[in-house]
């Protein structure tokens, strides 16, 4: 699970350090930097799954469409260098005694104006409790990275040396250059030999860490805030995607895949995706109708009438929660789930029970990543802290805003009790318009 | 046309609590306010409620009552107020010690800008006896429940203000027996409804 992100000049924060829980949501004005937040993870996973491993920031990618560095840095200066930082601790539950792996990772990104090339700056990892493994800075002229500090075990590695290229990134995942363990030969002196085993230790480590890193930030899905449109009929080919796609386009084919499975690996999505449509009343069942060998259409029943209708005749709202759906139930556990604006077309009642299917979610042991101005999903989730199915410390939420001057973007974390209810004061009120509006509409008598 | 009856942030306060069940003293006597005259607000009292009972992300089922009795059911009515002369405000003030507490003069001059019957329903010390508020809880409770503070007297007799708390409010308007004596809700066709 990522427990702590720290931002600096990247997108509209300038700064930002927030500590992160089981479920997260963000709300606040529009234009205030929420999505800033959730693109820092989207943008660091679309970079693992690049082929290039050399690039240490893909800004653009199958999650996020950044641009530039100039783009994308706070204030467009880029002379700025952008900083993201993250702190993980292990998903896998451990026997008691023993405690969970944790790292803390910091990467600065600098820009190269002439070369147009975004270079990893400076590195440091450590444990959250600032226990310092390494931290490295580059070199200008090899553009290598230079080992700066290190921690005392592997203290046989001399620092501040820059001629050689002790330490590689993979993306922005540090290791040991092999070059540099094949330098020193095993039957050297034994002060060679020595630190020889020193840089295996080191790289042993370093592989831990980013197995933890590629860990969490490859099993991430994604889904953006445009949806695409439902189609009358989808081709399928047996292919089964791994994700539904940041548009959910390949939602229906994942449906259709489950359905096609013998009825032991079958995840029956479609399923549950209809025990939530019925729960919500927006739809009976949602069938999956092959037409051909390679063709079918999917089918919804009206919540009342049962009359069936193609989905692209159906009402938006339910392609549009289609893939948020197929997500949560495909989403396999140990995952990050990150959904902008999940209840876009929703009636407020179908807007709570997705308050109800991030708790489900949830239950998977899947960290969830919400950016959201329902009031309505945010009940749900306080009526499940109230009725003790949610712990108050497994959900966060932050009211990002801008402060009157206009001078920076304001994260602000407002815990909630046990009781349900917020025990902190929301800095511009929750959700005031409507009693606003009513006031409004009360003083007009007058 | 009654404007209703301006209530004070500390009855609505056990307000609150009572809503939940929906059956409680308070809860039967607002009810039966907002159902016959309605309640008088403006901006400061609602703020003021709000001090008393938290905002809408900590309290949300007291603001979706208010907004309810605001928007729906129009019961909750906004007042244009009319502002007491300074002067002779802080006259008053000097006189029966009275601190610098806007919601007793906003709470006096709501009251004032209603038509018959003016009413505060107030458990505030400060709408009774001001120099009573040192003094022992029971004394309190004494002053309030009998009206015997010189405030609440002298609101009564000079302005036609009535103060008292929720007690006094259901022998004032005889609800437990189920009719409304007062002449002025006589006037605005009041449905005589009893609490149950």
């Amino acid at each position: 699970m990522i427990t702590r992100l720290y931002l600096e000049n990247f997108r509209a924060f300038e700064k930002l350090d927030i500590p992160l829980s089981k479920i997260n949501c963000f709300l606040g004005p529009n234009n205030s930097g929420k999505s800033a937040i959730i693109s820092a993870i989207n943008v660091l996973s679309q970079t693992l799954e690049s082929t290039d491993r050399d690039a240490p920031l893909l800004l653009n990618g199958k999650f996020e469409d950044l641009g530039t560095y100039e783009d994308t840095v706070y204030s467009n200066i880029t002379n700025r260098n952008i900083k993201i930082g993250l702190e993980i601790i292990e998903n896998i539950q451990r026997p008691s005694d023993e405690k969970p792996s944790s790292l803390r990772i910091e990467i600065v990104y600098h820009y190269r104006k002439q070369r147009r090339e975004i270079v990893i700056n400076g590195l440091e990892i450590s444990s959250p409790i600032n226990n310092l493994l390494l931290k490295t800075r580059v070199s200008e002229r090899s553009n290598t990275q230079i080992v700066e500090k290190v921690s005392p075990e592997y203290g046989d590695i001399k620092t501040g040396r820059s001629s050689s290229g002790t330490i590689r990134t993979n993306h922005f995942i540090p290791n040991v250059s092999p070059s540099l363990i094949r330098y020193f030969p095993s039957k050297g002196r034994r002060v060679v030999r020595r630190r020889r085993d020193t840089y295996f230790d080191l790289d042993f480590e370093l592989y831990d860490v980013s197995q933890l890193i590629t860990s969490h930030l490859s099993k991430v899905e994604f889904i953006g805030p445009f949806r695409s449109r439902p189609e009358r009929t989808y081709s399928f080919s047996g292919e089964s995607p791994s994700s539904v796609g940041a548009t959910g386009d390949k939602c229906i084919d994942i449906l259709a895949s489950d359905q096609s499975r013998r009825k032991g690996k079958r995840k029956n999505i479609a399923q549950q995706v209809t025990n939530w449509l019925q729960q919500s009343e927006i739809a009976k069942r949602i069938v999956v109708f092959p037409l051909t060998d390679r063709h079918f259409e999917i089918y919804v029943s009206h919540i009342h009438t049962g009359e069936e209708v193609n989905i692209a005749d159906a009402g938006f709202g339910i392609s549009q929660i289609l893939p948020i759906l197929v997500a949560g139930y495909f989403i396999p556990s140990n995952s990050t789930f990150i959904i902008e604006e999940p209840e876009i077309h929703l009636h407020p009642k179908a807007q709570s029970e997705i308050g109800t299917f991030l708790y489900e979610v949830y239950k998977k042991n899947v960290q969830i990543f919400v950016e959201t101005h329902s009031e309505h999903l945010l009940l749900r989730l306080q009526r499940h802290i109230a009725s003790g199915d949610l712990s108050p410390k497994d959900v966060n939420v932050f009211y990002i805003y801008t402060d009157e001057k206009g001078k920076g973007k304001i994260d602000k974390l407002i815990p909630i009790g046990e009781d349900g209810y917020f025990s902190e004061e929301w800095p511009q009120g929750f959700f005031p318009e409507r009693l606003r509006e009513a006031e409004q509409i009360a003083k007009q008598s007058l | 046309m009654c404007d209703g009856i301006v209530i004070d942030g500390h009855v609505i306060r056990n307000l609150k609590s009572e809503l939940i069940v929906k059956s409680g003293m308070v809860y039967s006597l607002v009810s039966w306010i907002t159902s016959n005259c309605g309640i008088a607000v403006n901006d400061y009292i609602v703020t003021h409620w709000e001090q008393h009972c938290g905002s809408r992300a900590r309290n949300l089922l007291f603001w979706e009552w208010y907004f309810d009795e605001l928007y729906n059911k129009r019961t909750i009515h906004f007042i244009r107020v009319k502002r007491l002369n300074g002067r002779s405000w802080r006259k008053f003030q000097a006189k029966f010690k009275i601190p610098v507490d806007p919601f007793i003069r906003t709470a006096i001059e709501c009251a004032d800008s209603t038509s018959e019957p003016r009413y505060i329903l107030a458990e505030d010390m400060y709408l009774y006896d001001a120099e009573a508020k040192a003094r022992d809880p029971n004394t309190q409770e004494n002053i309030r429940e009998n009206r015997a503070g010189p405030i609440c007297k002298y609101l009564e007799k000079t302005l036609n203000i009535i103060v008292g708390t929720p007690k006094h409010c259901k022998e004032y308007f005889e609800i437990d027996k189920g009719i409304c004596s007062c002449n002025s809700l006589n006037n605005i066709n009041c449905p005589r409804v009893s609490m149950s």
